[in-house]
């Protein structure tokens, strides 16, 4: 189900009526009950079979987490329940996510190799929603537990509700068990403040979701093919990314910003998941800003894994990389994806050998600080080409039309009016870098009460177009 | 003592503070809504309409339902079978299939009145989208539709694949498709009672098309409520030599086998356009050994860059039909000497 559907306003409602009435006291074992039972009709919504995976990759994490108490910490058993539970839930995503991309790709490799007549199924599966997202949350619980930061969960149900907590099941924030499970106990009257911040981090979610991608959408839709054309006008390019920027920025961090509203209406905290990444100084504090809960997902439990920086720098150059394209890949099993992720970790790495990592943390440099920040949104913006790119060659092409600076005029006054919609991110941005560097406070109740009323007149007279959120097919 | 005075005092001042944001909400709220009805007498009226009381509802007493708003909608009603559109288009005699420009081309009430006056039924099955042969083939097999005569706008559709839309919901399925229907019926039911009241900026109605179209239940005719209305001439090509490819008059063949297994005849014909070849269409009806009907051919109009006006679709839908009742595959329906 969708956040921007009909359906998920009457679902939504019910849950808020129920939050006022039996709900008061949140340790309430109906309203658990209801949620619980909300969240299996919210993923239910879009392939009801799909509930059994679910299910499902919720029994295998929730056995595993049982069985590992039970074994001496770190021994080869151990680690062999473990591998039941990352072979298991990674065996899923591969089947439904990158089966089609690994026949495809051993297609390939036979053409290579001149046995073309082999003529390899392609399997016709619709992507579960949210199966990228669950498996992580699923799996960082197990980890949690094979490592002793965590206690296994003795109830099911409550590890059900942990994992498929509709606020957050499809497109994230991926949210820790142990940020999570003790919520679900905790006693919590309703008071009006957190009522209020929730129903603005609603509205503001759908205020990015539809007034601003849904209506750059349409602009980026209409003039890609023709910015990633040989002859495109390097201006219409240069346009054009931007706008996808902005678009996949207000998608998806209007996304996370309705699950957090809507969760902490229901006596729920998600932690944040965007941060204005598009005033980070360094590539570092990009990936601290933007998609925060998968970046510190992949740290925690991929590049700690590997060893991190603990060990020589060229083995933390490699751990860098490996992470990012793992990074890149998990976003979707296409090259373009690969690309957008290697570029990162590419990124990554320079900036570590340059030793600017830390840059924005430290005093003065006002020139080197802003000539980096300068490579770092333009190489972020550069890598967006790849991610909206069908293959890798648009991308390229993109790129390439860019650098080749011939600005000839607008053929199509469309994408240049779509900017209006980019106004609000940039004054979000903007907002967000004055108060970072205290020359603003942060905003105050009466200042989001303006902004709410102002987005909610918005979103009933510009929205846009309906589109599926972005990070639904991830 | 002291304390929970204090306390109190805070809380007090706390609820005053939280009453005084709700009240700057609203009245925020209502000072950008009366400003964007200020704003909307300084747009033109194509990028910023409201509704008038009464507008935008079904256009006749008879049985209609939703069949295009922002998005298809009828694909989801045929795929599905809701709320009855199918049972109407089984027991028709003469299917129409095709794209928008026969869905449009053909005036609802010239066929009515064929009805009328012959007794066959005639159901108008085009979709939207360009869509061609596929999904027309998907939705006749999956609700057993086998008229016994088949009218075919020739206009590049016989050829694989079918639209995104209808992509994804043969994909996805019964529930989706309904489901997916319901959210547009929604949708629809909203915005005809919030943009009464509040203005709605289609910035960008030239891409999105602010297009409003029903169907009827009867006979699938298309009824625009909303939609382009410009009156230009049609000018066809000088010299129109276009010719079908081999793998289109394949594709007809298979079609015309499978229509033929369940005892359907196959007609064609050629809604015009600017950018179509009435000759590719009379070459692929010779290569299929089956009647192609011109309709009519001269002073027609365009509703815009492609579409005919009503006036036109009238004019092509009656001598279309006047060519329909003449041939050899009619003659027998006409005379009650159905199998």
């Amino acid at each position: 189900m969708s956040f921007t559907s009909f359906a998920f306003a009457l679902l939504f409602l019910s849950v808020l009526g129920c939050r006022l009435t039996f709900g008061r006291d949140k340790r309430a074992r109906s309203y658990l009950a209801f949620i619980l039972g909300v969240s299996v009709v919210f993923y239910a919504w879009h392939i009801p079979p799909y509930l059994c995976i679910l299910i499902l990759s919720c029994l295998l994490d929730y056995v595993v987490a049982l069985a590992l108490p039970r074994q001496r910490p770190g021994s080869s058993r151990a680690k062999l329940i473990l591998c039941l539970s990352i072979l298991g839930n990674m065996g899923v995503l591969g089947f439904f996510k990158y089966a089609n991309f690994a026949l495809g790709s051993i297609d390939r490799l036979l053409q290579v190799a001149g046995l073309s007549s082999v003529d390899l199924p392609r399997l016709d599966l619709i992507l579960p929603m949210g199966i990228s997202f669950y498996t992580f949350q699923s799996m960082s619980y197990t980890i949690d537990v094979y490592r002793g930061k965590l206690d296994p969960i003795r109830s099911f149900w409550r590890f059900f509700l942990y994992v498929s907590f509709f606020p957050q099941l499809v497109a994230g924030p991926i949210v820790r068990a142990r940020d999570f499970l003790y919520q679900i106990d905790r006693r919590r009257k309703i008071r009006a403040g957190v009522m209020l911040e929730g129903s603005f981090l609603v509205i503001r979610g759908f205020f990015l979701k539809m007034v601003v991608a849904d209506n750059v959408a349409i602009a980026v839709d209409e003039t890609w093919v023709a910015a990633c054309s040989p002859d495109a006008s390097s201006l219409l390019s240069m346009i054009v990314l931007c706008l996808f920027s902005c678009q996949i920025f207000a998608d998806f961090a209007g996304y996370s910003s309705i699950a957090r509203g809507a969760a902490y209406t229901m006596g729920f905290r998600v932690p944040v998941n965007f941060n204005c990444p598009y005033i980070a100084s360094t590539f570092k504090e990009f990936w601290t800003r933007w998609h925060i809960s998968l970046s510190t997902w992949l740290r925690d439990y991929l590049y700690f894994s590997l060893g991190g920086n603990r060990k020589s720098r060229l083995r933390t150059y490699v751990n860098l990389m490996i992470v990012m394209l793992l990074g890149g890949l998990w976003h979707g099993a296409a090259t373009t994806f690969v690309i957008w992720g290697a570029m990162h970790g590419a990124a990554l790495v320079v900036e570590r050998m340059l030793g600017l990592e830390r840059l924005h943390q430290r005093p003065g440099r006002g020139l080197i600080k802003f000539a980096w920040a300068l490579v770092v949104q333009c190489t972020v913006l550069a890598t967006w080409a790849f991610f909206r790119a069908q293959w890798t060659g648009e991308g390229m092409t993109l790129i390439r039309r860019i650098l080749s600076f011939d600005f000839a005029p607008l053929n199509d006054s469309m994408p240049l009016v779509a900017l209006i919609f980019v106004v609000p991110i940039v004054a979000m941005h903007a907002r967000a870098w004055l108060a970072d560097r205290s020359h603003l406070p942060p905003p105050g109740a009466c200042e989001k009460a303006v902004w709410a009323g102002l987005m909610l007149a918005g979103i009933l007279t510009t929205y846009g177009k309906d589109n599926a959120f972005i990070y639904f097919q991830f | 003592m002291h304390s929970s005075t204090s306390n109190s005092k805070s809380s007090g001042a706390r609820a005053r503070r939280q009453r005084a944001c709700l009240l700057i909400f609203l009245g925020t709220f209502a000072l950008a809504c009366a400003f964007s009805r200020f704003l909307q007498s300084c747009v033109p009226a194509k990028h910023a309409w409201r509704i008038e009381p009464g507008e935008l509802a079904p256009p006749t007493e008879e049985p209609t339902f939703l069949a295009y708003r922002g998005g298809t909608v009828d694909h989801y009603v045929y795929y599905a079978d809701i709320g009855g559109a199918v049972s109407s288009a089984r027991s028709a005699d003469i299917l129409i299939l095709g794209n928008s420009h026969a869905g449009l081309g053909l005036d609802a009430a010239e066929l009515r009145r064929f009805r009328t006056d012959t007794g066959l039924r005639i159901y108008n099955l085009c979709f939207n989208l360009n869509e061609r042969a596929e999904f027309a083939r998907v939705v006749m097999q999956r609700h057993a539709l086998r008229p016994e005569v088949a009218l075919v706008n020739a206009d590049y559709f016989f050829s694989e694949g079918m639209s995104a839309a209808a992509v994804k919901i043969t994909r996805e399925g019964q529930w989706r498709a309904v489901m997916n229907w319901a959210e547009k019926i929604a949708g629809h039911a909203v915005s005809r009672r919030l943009h009464r009241w509040l203005p709605y900026f289609d910035w960008a109605a030239r891409v999105t098309g602010d297009g409003l179209v029903y169907r009827s239940a009867t006979d699938g005719a298309w009824l625009v409520v909303k939609g382009p209305h410009d009156d230009r001439p049609l000018q066809r090509p000088a010299l129109d030599d276009a010719q079908p490819s081999p793998e289109e008059i394949r594709y007809a063949e298979r079609f015309q086998n499978d229509l033929a297994a369940h005892g359907t005849a196959l007609v064609l014909t050629w809604v015009p356009y600017p950018g179509g070849s009435q000759h590719r269409a009379e070459i692929l009806a010779e290569a299929l050994g089956v009647p192609f009907l011109r309709g009519a051919e001269s002073g027609l109009r365009l509703r815009d860059y492609s579409h005919l006006t009503p006036h036109s679709a009238a004019t092509f839908t009656r001598a279309l039909l006047e060519q329909l009742i003449t041939l050899d595959q009619i003659k027998p329906l006409l005379a009650g000497d159905t199998p």
